[in-house]
């Protein structure tokens, strides 16, 4: 589980999150929503403390994100896919996915690769292997990327605007990729714009505005039953 | 018995004066000539003239590729067995320093020509520009502008390598170092202190680069603005 | 005024004995040189102020100071505080700790260069502070610096020459000495001129081909973006 509790985030004086306060369970796949600039990938961000938060707490099975000594252990729960891939461009397909798993989880060389390619035929790019980032399209990468953050076994999956930076024809088959995983019950937070995408995976759906949390609903009321008129209309807009 | 004079007097600070002014002299002169050769055989390598842009390539190649001190003894100690011209040590340095700056030159501003987009050719001949008209008045103006730079890292190294003019016996700072290490002996004092004059002017000449940059880099936000 | 090799053709084996002289300090400096310079770039940008600063300081003055000044100091200092020394030793040392300089900013550009991006991947991960350097900052920072690197290398071999002031017997010192016999200097140092531009060429093709070798397949192509 993960608790958000109050949690104030600024860069000087620029106020990025206020005062949010969520909760995600085990299992449940929550998709993040709102406008550019509210605040989405921070938040995730923090969770993966790759960021600081400036007021509040944030734990993640029952750790504190302030808590240095917790850092590593909080790292490997939960594992961060990036919006532009962030592959090492050095390393292969296979050399992205082993890296943290025999360096931080001290698996074997062996051990760590058999899973990696069981991740990457689940991704269908297991004859691509040993290609290097470069020699791969954007959507590829991206289900590289997928890959490595799921060889860290991590408890929470956090995805940050994965289809973004991709080409339109190529964001299907990141997109599938993803809903097959949601499917098998893998505890997920996505920062999306997919709309559509979003209320086919997702159990519960935040929406942020402005660094705060306006709404934290399950998926059918968000979509289906939607009080809030601003949110309706937001909703409306990202359709088309 | 050979009187030897270990101590410093006045008269040796007049020879480090003497060196710097050689030094500044050597520098400045080459560094001029050198410029303007380069900024010439970049013309003819740019607009590929047979067999002269060929000719600058090689000239470029040989004189990057080889060490400046072989090239001063080409120079001074060479030139006089094979042709009438009889360099002196200060002629045979200028010379060398010019070519040798020329070569690097020719890289920076080849480049910079290079990298103006066919497009702006292609604009101005549209507009019935000719090629001189073309590269005087839209592609020169804005290659020196990128070429600047490079041109001054250029001009300051330049400075230290001129040091090395002091082994065909130009009385450069180097070699009234040498001079008055030969006479003290006291390495531990002269060559910091050679070090030092070497390092304040660099430091100053860097200040001046940059100063110029920052007035390029306003005039350039001040073009894309009006791009 | 007949221009005539055959003095320099009879003379050939001693002038091959300085360059295989040349080769040897060459050789040896870039390693020492990519050494130093690699610690050097290391201190540059870390977090200790006191190595900070001393890099700082000892990338300035190597830089800012003519070679052949830091080469007589090192050669003519050195025994005033009761060491010893040996033209070449002496030689390769200077040349190293000059080069260590340039080679330091260069491999510093490439540090600050490497994406941000796959730093926050590595640390998301878990990564410790020293896996991210060693597996992810520097393997990508040396393919950046690589190419700048083999220019300063090119830059070493140019150099060696001036440790022929301190009778070093390479290749531009033996040259000194068979022009002086011979009366020949032009027909001398064209050739000596020419051979070290087929030194410096072979330099810069072993470099490339190195490059090619451990880097074509991982240059990174600008990240693609939607159309959106």
């Amino acid at each position: 589980m993960i608790e958000i509790d109050n949690v104030d985030k600024h860069y000087g004086n620029l106020q990025v999150l206020s005062a949010v306060s969520m909760q995600f369970q085990d299992g449940e796949v929550t998709a993040i929503l709102g406008p550019s600039g509210a605040g989405k990938s921070t938040l995730i961000r923090c969770i993966n403390c790759l960021e600081l938060i400036s007021q509040g707490d944030i734990r993640v099975d029952g750790m504190s994100v302030l808590d240095k000594h917790r850092t590593a252990e909080i790292q490997k729960r939960t594992s961060m896919v990036f919006q532009h891939f962030n592959l090492y461009p050095h390393l292969t397909a296979l050399g992205n996915i082993t890296l943290a798993p025999t360096k931080v989880l001290r698996q074997s060389r062996a051990q760590a690769e058999a899973k990696a390619m069981e991740l990457l035929k689940m991704v269908g790019l297991e004859n691509k292997a040993k290609r290097y980032p470069a020699e791969l399209s954007g959507g590829e990468q991206q289900r590289v990327g997928i890959c490595r953050a799921l060889a860290m076994n991590p408890r929470h999956l956090l995805l940050d605007e994965v289809t973004s930076a991709i080409d339109p024809e190529m964001t299907a088959e990141v997109l599938r990729v993803i809903e097959d995983l949601a499917g098998q019950g893998t505890t997920m937070i996505l920062v999306t714009h997919e709309i559509e995408f979003a209320r086919r995976v997702a159990d519960r759906v935040a929406f942020m505005e402005r660094g705060s949390l306006v709404a934290h609903q399950d998926a059918d009321t968000f979509f289906n039953r939607q009080s809030d008129e601003r949110i309706a209309r937001f909703i409306d807009k990202m359709k088309h | 018995m050979i009187y030897q004079n270990l101590e410093f007097s006045i008269a040796d600070l007049y020879l480090l004066w003497r060196g710097l002014q050689w030094t500044l002299l050597v520098w400045s002169v080459s560094m001029a000539l050198g410029i303007g050769l380069g900024f010439v055989l970049s013309l003819i390598r740019h607009a590929r003239i047979p067999v002269l842009a060929q000719m600058v390539v090689v000239f470029v190649e040989t004189f990057r590729n080889s060490p400046l001190l072989v090239q001063l003894f080409l120079v001074f100690y060479g030139l006089p067995m094979v042709t009438p011209f009889a360099p002196g040590p200060a002629e045979a340095a200028i010379f060398t320093l010019s070519i040798n700056t020329a070569a690097f030159t020719v890289v920076n501003l080849v480049a910079a020509l290079d990298a103006i987009p066919r497009g702006q050719w292609q604009a101005a001949s549209s507009f019935g520009l000719s090629y001189r008209q073309t590269m005087l008045y839209v592609v020169l103006p804005q290659a020196i502008r990128t070429a600047i730079p490079p041109t001054m890292n250029l001009a300051i190294s330049q400075l230290q390598t001129t040091s090395l003019v002091s082994i065909i016996g130009v009385t450069d700072l180097t070699r009234s170092g040498l001079v008055l290490y030969t006479r003290t002996l006291k390495p531990f004092i002269i060559w910091p202190i050679i070090g030092l004059v070497y390092f304040i002017l660099a430091k100053v000449l860097s200040l001046l680069a940059a100063r110029v940059e920052r007035r390029l880099q306003a005039k350039n936000t001040w073009f894309e603005a009006a791009a | 005024m007949r221009i005539d090799f055959s003095p320099v053709l009879s003379r050939l084996d001693y002038l091959l004995e300085g360059l295989a002289v040349t080769v040897l300090v060459a050789v040896a400096a870039i390693f020492l040189s990519f050494a130093l310079g690699l610690l050097l770039a290391i201190c540059r940008i870390s977090r200790t102020r006191g190595l900070r600063i001393f890099a700082s300081v000892y990338i300035d003055v190597f830089r800012n100071t003519p070679f052949i000044v830091q080469l007589f100091f090192l050669y003519y200092g050195l025994p005033e505080i009761g060491i010893p020394t040996d033209p070449m030793p002496t030689g390769i040392l200077a040349l190293s700790l000059a080069c260590a300089a340039g080679n330091a900013e260069i491999i510093r550009a490439g540090i600050e260069t490497v994406s941000k991006g796959i730093v926050d991947a590595g640390r998301s991960f878990g990564m410790s502070g020293y896996q991210i350097y060693r597996y992810l900052i520097l393997p990508n920072a040396l393919r950046i610096a690589w190419r700048p690197l083999g220019n300063a290398f090119v830059n070493l071999v140019l150099t060696t020459s001036v440790l022929s002031t301190i009778t070093v017997n390479d290749l531009a010192g033996n040259a000194a000495n068979v022009s002086a016999e011979t009366f020949k200097p032009f027909e001398v140092y064209l050739t000596v001129l020419v051979t070290y531009c087929a030194v410096t060429f072979t330099v810069s093709g072993i470099v490339n081909s190195i490059y090619a070798l451990l880097f074509s397949r991982v240059a990174e192509r600008p990240v693609m973006r939607g159309h959106a």
